[in-house]
């Protein structure tokens, strides 16, 4: 884990450079809150998929940056060979994004940014194992486990109407943490995915609402 | 680097995730592998056995057999699993202690359990037992030594 923070560290402190020397101190005081949902999850849910969850987001500016966080759960039913596995959970993502549209007259926002995710889950497998000579019912429940991990991220924020917005976040996740010692290996982490893929990627879709915080200056002309 | 740049790296990171796939390779075994060493000479030894017996496997192995090396079965669903290896030279009781973890490997592989040894105790004709590997993963190797 520790290499992936080194990188991540590494990554910001590039990422603050070419943002810097650009950046007045014009504000860091936030105008705004954006909060919304992911949709696709949620559409899942709602179609009675086998997977699926919910996750509100919210962002607040300071000046080109932005602090997110997100907050969701999810679910995953699988029939798998010989049983079932479930899978539910609660997950929480805390990041900053920087803009790279800084000019932009409706606050449209092109980001880079990252992300740190911690998810509490519970895993239930169930399973006939063939010894070789029988066969043995294994039922296990494994109940509050703890995973973290990192991501990079990328995406768009756009204004539709005066106060709704749309908007998507690529993320490459990777670092992924899990228990050595657990009865189950865990399969999948809530916010992240299947445990065996390093990196993984996501996407998410999401739609807002901005919520003003003060009056914000106009960009003059020339700022535009 | 320019934003364009970031996008680039990013995108290729994200093609690289997308190529690994999960597999059904089976790396796991309940088969445990004892060889017996003789103390005088510190090399596998064959012995005279009339049976073994294991807890929780309703069978016979070894019958009236000559061997250096025995594989076994764990009895999984348990935390422990109690050996009686009956011999004219007499018998040897082993008690072998574990950790289990079932494994998902893909939902069309199922699921499979690793076995990892944590403790061999023993009582009866035996010198020495040592745990030599104690990720139980393939029969071709040599995971508990027994010094007669």
């Amino acid at each position: 884990m520790s290499k992936y923070i080194y990188s991540l560290i590494v990554f910001l402190l590039m990422l603050s450079g070419t943002a810097s020397s650009q950046d007045s101190l014009r504000s860091f005081k936030p105008t705004g809150i954006r909060v919304g949902a992911e949709t696709i999850g949620l559409i899942k849910s709602l179609a009675g998929s086998k997977a699926g969850g919910k996750e509100l987001f919210a962002d607040m500016d300071l000046g080109r940056y932005f602090l997110a966080v997100e907050v969701g759960e999810s679910f995953r039913n699988l029939t798998i060979k010989d049983g079932t596995y479930s899978n539910e959970g609660r997950y929480l993502r805390l990041g900053a994004d920087v803009n790279f549209l800084k000019k932009d007259p409706d606050r449209n926002m092109f980001f880079l940014g990252f992300r740190y995710g911690r998810a509490v889950y519970r895993e239930q497998l169930d399973y006939v194992y063939n010894t070789g000579f029988g066969t043995v019912n294994m039922d296990i429940d494994q109940q509050q486990v703890k995973s973290g991990w990192l991501e990079l991220t990328t995406g768009l924020r756009v204004r539709v109407v005066k106060f709704f917005w749309m908007g998507y976040t690529a993320r490459l996740k990777f670092g992924s943490s899990v228990p050595d010692e657990s009865p189950i290996a865990p399969y999948e982490i809530p916010g992240y995915g299947l445990t065996f893929k390093k990196p993984w990627w996501g996407f998410s879709y999401y739609m807002m609402f901005r919520i003003p915080l003060r009056k914000d200056k106009a960009l003059s002309p020339a700022e535009k | 680097m320019k934003p364009s740049g970031w996008l680039i790296v990013f995108a290729l990171l994200t093609l690289n995730s997308c190529f690994e796939q999960g597999d059904c390779q089976d790396q796991t075994s309940n088969r445990i592998t004892f060889e017996f060493i003789s103390s005088s000479t510190n090399k596998p030894s064959e012995i005279a056995i009339d049976s073994v017996t294991v807890s929780g496997v309703d069978k016979t192995f070894y019958k009236g057999e000559k061997a250096s090396r025995i594989i076994l079965p764990l009895t999984p669903g348990s935390s422990n699993t109690e050996l009686k290896i009956y011999r004219p030279l007499g018998n040897i009781s082993l008690n072998i202690s574990y950790l289990e973890r079932s494994t998902l490997l893909d939902p069309a592989c199922g699921a499979r359990v690793l076995f990892t040894l944590k403790e061999v105790s023993f009582t009866g004709s035996a010198s020495k037992v040592q745990i030599i590997k104690s990720l139980i993963s393939s029969v071709q190797e040599t995971h508990v030594k027994i010094y007669l």
